[in-house]
């Protein structure tokens, strides 16, 4: 519609016609006779033109309330109500948009690829047990890479999880590097079990961090204690104080074991039952 | 005007739809003091995390601590469907079943608890909570402070705070002998990976908890 219009006007501003020769001074003529009461004289076109400068018109008051009140059949307002409801479609397309991707990303599952699909079934299922095994460590990046190499699932696992495509996802990836998941354990026969890092780490830092919201502050107590463990004499030996500290860190591995592992009645969760079971001991 | 409170409308439920997940992490530390001077067992527990991840129909808690690992499984409609209990650690990993007749005979000395509220509060994990005495009939008590503005975890996955009118974020017992406090550091509302509630099988004996059920 513009286009159209914008099409006929430009020739149009351009079109001209030559008036008949004597027109305007004809024009003039008559002008000036039916304006200024047939002043022949030589002022009159200067009379006029101070006539025309000292006029004014008054303009419609009806006009301004008009569009004050914004009429429904004023163009302005036609103009007005067309470009309003061309908004209004377009802000209604958008937030269907917008809520449709809420929806979608709402309901969307997490793993597209996983989910019915035999062929990464197998896959899953090591990524699964490999996150849920929690093969726990502080982070010993030796001892990490040892432990990738035995299980490619849990190398595996350790990518999926880093690649996830929700980022807002908690960060839960653990890393391997404790015997057994035994962190006491472990801490305890480090030499055994070529875990020197980790410990002087843990110790370091007094505190084995597994992940975001799994760790243990270890206290000065426990921090001495283990320490303890390592004492030798001048030959290399274990000193008799580390010999009766390890006694004794097996004996109280034994006591839990007892009192936890035997029945299945205790839970160390619950602050009754490790209550009971750490006041006793 | 129509066509505008439909839009409000479709963007209030599109962005509720897109935030409906609900997780909740909540990490306690564990911090245990005992009366007797000398080192003991307690160290070996001290320091540790107990953590409970809860999303949908599913929840987790997790105790890590140097002497062992273990988590508790749950999985609920409207009611208790299972709770399994698995060992992570250790040479002997293990896991046992229980219905939710057994879960309820597991946590039997909660059975009955009274509540009674104070004046006190306090500032956990950017949280202010109020104070509340757990009475349990053993004659136990437990001292819990807890916030109104999380809903508390229902019942069947914290069977000891079920008089408790919010989620605690800190407990503690004290005995003659000493003081055993779980505290808040960390309240999580990101989403939880579905791997976290995944029960674990490989390596762990599956074994058979045999303790009378309180159905009866």
């Amino acid at each position: 519609m513009a286009d159209k219009y914008s099409n006929i006007l430009k020739p149009l501003q351009e079109h001209e016609l030559t008036p008949p020769a004597g027109a305007f001074e004809k024009a003039w003529e008559n002008i000036l006779l039916l304006n200024e009461g047939r002043d022949h004289s030589e002022e009159a076109p200067k009379n006029a033109f101070e006539k025309l400068q000292a006029f004014s018109i008054q303009a419609p008051e009806l006009d301004f309330r008009s569009l004050l009140r914004g009429e429904k059949n004023s163009p302005a307002k036609k103009q007005t109500i067309v470009i309003s409801q061309n908004f209004k479609r377009l802000a209604a397309v958008l937030a269907l948009a917008v809520t449709g991707a809420f929806i979608y990303m709402a309901a969307m599952p997490d793993d597209k690829n996983g989910v019915n699909n035999e062929q990464y079934a197998g896959a899953r299922m090591n990524k699964e047990s490999a996150v849920n095994l929690m093969i726990d460590s502080a982070q010993d990046t030796t001892a990490l890479a040892g432990a990738a190499a035995q299980q490619p699932a849990l190398a595996k696992a350790a990518t999926a999880t880093g690649n996830t495509k929700n980022e807002k996802k908690q960060h839960y990836s653990e890393q391997a590097g404790f015997y057994n998941n035994d962190l006491f354990f472990t801490l305890v026969n480090y030499k055994e079990y070529g875990k020197e890092k980790l410990f002087t780490k843990a110790l370091k830092e007094k505190r084995v961090t597994l992940n975001q919201f799994s760790y243990v502050n270890l206290s000065d107590k426990m921090v001495a204690m283990l320490q303890e463990v390592y004492l030798t004499k001048k030959n290399g030996n274990m000193a008799r104080k580390a010999k009766r500290a390890k006694r004794k860190f097996e004996k109280w591995k034994k006591k839990d074991e007892k009192y936890f592992d035997k029945e299945l009645d205790k839970n160390p969760a619950d602050i009754i039952d490790l209550s009971e079971f750490l006041m006793k001991n | 005007m129509r066509i505008s409170l439909l839009l409000i409308w479709l963007l209030i439920a599109g962005q509720g739809l897109a935030q409906q997940h609900n997780d909740l992490t909540i990490v306690y530390d564990i911090s245990i003091s005992k009366t007797k001077r000398s080192t003991g067992l307690e160290e070996t527990y001290n320091g540790g995390t107990r953590t409970v991840f809860i999303a949908g129909n599913k929840a987790r808690i997790r105790m890590v601590s140097l002497m062992r690992m273990e988590s508790i499984f749950f999985e609920y409609d409207s009611t208790l469907k299972q709770a399994a209990v698995i060992k992570e650690s250790g040479a002997k990993k293990y896991r046992f079943n229980l219905s939710a007749p057994q879960w309820e005979g597991f946590n039997k000395k909660y059975e009955d608890a009274d509540c009674s509220f104070e004046n006190d509060s306090m500032l956990i994990a950017g949280y202010w909570c109020k104070k509340a005495v757990i009475h349990l009939t053993s004659g136990d008590k437990i001292v819990a402070y807890y916030t109104s503005s999380i809903k508390p975890a229902n019942g069947f996955t914290e069977p000891s705070f079920t008089c408790v009118p919010g989620m605690v974020l800190q407990y503690e017992h004290t005995s003659r002998r000493g003081m055993v406090v779980f505290k808040a550091s960390q309240v999580s509302r990101e989403v939880i990976a579905k791997e976290i509630f995944v029960i674990p099988s490989a390596g762990i004996q599956l074994r058979k908890y045999t303790a009378e059920d309180n159905s009866d």
